[in-house]
């Protein structure tokens, strides 16, 4: 898989594995996660899943509702058993030695999860006692995410934004190689998005690997070097964001005629949307192709334009399907955001 | 370990449910000192004159049938009566008519005793608490993102619950065991005061033992169920089901009711009876009435092995499901 950056070097680490240049520090292969209904029904979260996070940078785990992002995570680290399948981190077989790394990973699954009744500098102090963290690394993590003034304050009075501050805070706790983020903007307002954003990008340009899943795509494309798409719990592409928007940019077609030109178009095997007044075409080289199409046949275009491709674009045409971890596109194309989708 | 013992400590000393659980037993154990000294208290004035126009009623009935009384001490043959004064035999006292006052070994064993089982609820309840509370926040979750050995999670956990057990036991029981000497001693009761602090002694480290047993199985309970609510549906379901009816319909399993063997432990020993009726030869139902005893050391196993299974299969699930 491409890299976005390196930044990681050999080095021997005697508190787990050894990572070696161009070793993910995260791989999954054949990953599969089943859960039971009440019905006692099986619903396949993951199905065969074969990730790899390369060491350094941010990458970004995209995929829509119920693809198995969460699912994934969470048996990385340790909370779900997975049915069948292997994970490593940092080369350490997980989850049979994850104690080995576990200190070299800091992660929010979800929401942030903290005793309620607790002060955030409590519930920090707590974790820190367990990692055998001196208390002064409480202070400091506070003071880096902004948290120092309301360390006071019971976790549960605080917002969101707050909340996920304080997560960070906790991940920061154990000064760790690579941090996990799920959806780690959810609920945010615009200003704790970007400065969840410049965290997890400066965190990465300190060195770290840094795991985000989300699905708020701009954001992802704003601060991922790499990013990986799953659907209904498989990998559908992976690679780095310039990669995987490479050949799926469209073509806007304005003409008299758009049934002819329609016909015209479907021919050379691209696909045609009719949009507002015009043609949507994907598939094609380029616009001026699709112009000398056109003029062949004998139908001339009153405009011809570059829809630029984004990695909306991208994630819609490969997460594209129905039901429960896919996308239904006919209501991606009647206007539903994907920003609701994910 | 040693840093995740003292996390948890310092989670358990955190929690509303650990002052909670002290604050509730203690205004509990201010009952029990109320009642040892409504148990102890002199009788007012109002009773002692009651008293006294009794014994005068009484004292008139005797003198009226002294005779009779005289002459039923005198043809007494039983050597006690040897030593008695035929004269004034029979003849009413005062105490005889005022209320009854228990000393101190006496509230020891009435108003003391109970407390082991009120700090088994108490510290049942609080041990289900400290490690349903984490679940249902989600907060177990991020502990295992730190601690991803839920072998010494469950361990730490029991350890630090159990730790802060002690003390909070002692509390309860030295509260206890001083306000009720207090109240004897202020109504002027106190008697045998050497044995009742045997006693305190005695019921106090089974108490403390109990309580540790209780947050135990608290704690096994909660990483079972993990919910509260469900923890109280079980235990509501065994009391119902095991505690209550099963010796009704089955007397003898009595002997292994988890109450049976409870107090035996607590109240070092108990008994329980059971009837065995038959028709005899006039169709007449005979019972025949048979006390089985519980040892405190029988108690004991019973709630060790009780403590065993729990703690295993919470250990167990917890290591099997996924947390979320």
């Amino acid at each position: 898989m491409a890299r976005g950056r390196d930044v990681v070097e050999a080095r021997d680490d005697d508190e787990g594995g050894t990572i070696r240049n161009g070793e993910p520090a995260i791989s999954t292969r054949g990953l599969r996660k089943t859960y039971r209904r009440f019905d006692l029904s099986q619903v396949v979260a993951v199905e065969g899943l074969d990730l790899d996070v390369p060491a350094g940078g941010v990458h970004g785990f995209l995929g829509p509702n119920g693809s198995g992002k969460t699912t994934t995570i969470r048996m990385l680290l340790g909370l779900a058993r997975p049915d069948s399948g292997r994970m490593h981190i940092f080369g350490v077989p997980v989850p049979e030695r994850l104690p080995e790394v576990v200190g070299r990973v800091g992660a929010i699954v979800e929401q942030p999860k903290f005793v309620p009744t607790f002060s955030g500098r409590r519930n920090l102090q707590i974790l820190a006692a367990g990692i055998d963290v001196p208390p002064t690394q409480v202070e400091d993590v506070l003071e880096r995410v902004g948290l120092r003034e309301r360390g006071r304050d019971p976790f549960r009075r605080y917002s969101l934004g707050m909340k996920q501050r304080l997560a960070i805070a906790a991940t920061l706790l154990k000064d760790p190689e690579l941090l996990i983020f799920d959806e780690p903007t959810n609920g945010l307002d615009p200003a704790g998005i970007h400065d969840v954003r410049a965290t997890m990008r400066g965190l990465a340009d300190e060195g770290r690997t840094v795991l985000v899943s989300s699905h708020i795509l701009s954001e992802v494309e704003q601060v991922a070097d790499t990013v990986s798409i799953v659907t209904r719990g498989r990998l559908v592409a992976s690679g780095t964001v310039a990669s995987l928007v490479a050949g799926r940019g469209q073509v806007r077609v304005g003409v008299p005629d758009p049934v002819v030109a329609q016909r015209v178009l479907t021919g050379q095997g691209w696909s045609v949307q009719a949009e507002d007044s015009g043609l949507v075409v994907a598939g094609a080289p380029d616009a001026g192709v699709v112009n000398e199409t056109l003029a062949r046949a004998g139908v001339f275009a009153h405009e011809v334009r570059t829809v630029r491709a984004d990695l909306e674009a991208a994630f819609l045409e490969l997460t594209a399907g129905t039901g429960p971890g896919g996308i239904d596109r006919p209501a991606v194309r009647r206007g539903v955001r994907l920003g609701n989708l994910s | 370990m040693r840093g995740m013992l003292r996390a948890e400590l310092m989670r358990v000393r955190s929690r509303s449910a650990f002052w909670g659980t002290l604050v509730v037993l203690l205004v509990a154990c201010a009952g029990l000192v109320i009642a040892a000294w409504d148990d102890t208290r002199p009788p007012s004035d109002a009773a002692v004159a009651q008293a006294h126009l009794d014994l005068d009623d009484a004292l008139a009935s005797w003198e009226d049938e002294q005779d009779w009384w005289t002459a039923e001490c005198e043809d007494a043959e039983d050597p006690w009566f040897e030593s008695v004064d035929c004269d004034t035999f029979g003849r009413p006292v005062l105490e005889q008519f005022l209320p009854y006052r228990d000393g101190l070994a006496e509230v020891v064993d009435s108003r003391f005793a109970p407390i082991g089982g009120l700090l088994v609820l108490g510290l049942l309840i609080m041990g289900t608490s400290l490690a349903a509370a984490d679940f249902a926040s989600g907060a177990m979750a991020t502990w295992l993102t730190f601690q991803p050995r839920r072998a010494r999670v469950v361990g730490s956990r029991l350890l630090a619950a159990a730790t802060a057990t002690v003390p909070l036991a002692l509390a309860v029981l030295t509260a206890a065991a001083l306000g009720m000497a207090g109240v004897v001693a202020w109504n002027g009761a106190m008697q045998d005061g050497g044995q009742a602090a045997a006693s305190i002694a005695a019921y106090g480290w089974r108490a403390v033992v109990a309580a540790l047993w209780g947050v135990v199985l608290g704690t096994g309970l909660a990483f079972t169920f993990r919910h509260s609510a469900a923890v109280i549906g079980v235990v509501v379901w065994w009391v119902a089901a095991v505690e209550t009816a099963l010796p009704t319909i089955l007397p003898t399993s009595r002997g292994v009711t988890l109450v049976t063997n409870l107090r035996a432990w607590t109240e070092g020993g108990t008994s329980y009876v059971t009837e065995t009726c038959r028709l005899d030869a006039a169709k007449n139902e005979v019972c025949d009435v048979v006390e089985h005893v519980i040892s405190q050391t029988q108690g004991g196993l019973v709630m060790l092995g009780v403590a065993a299974v729990v703690v295993g299969l919470g250990l167990l699930v917890f290591r099997l499901r996924d947390v979320g």
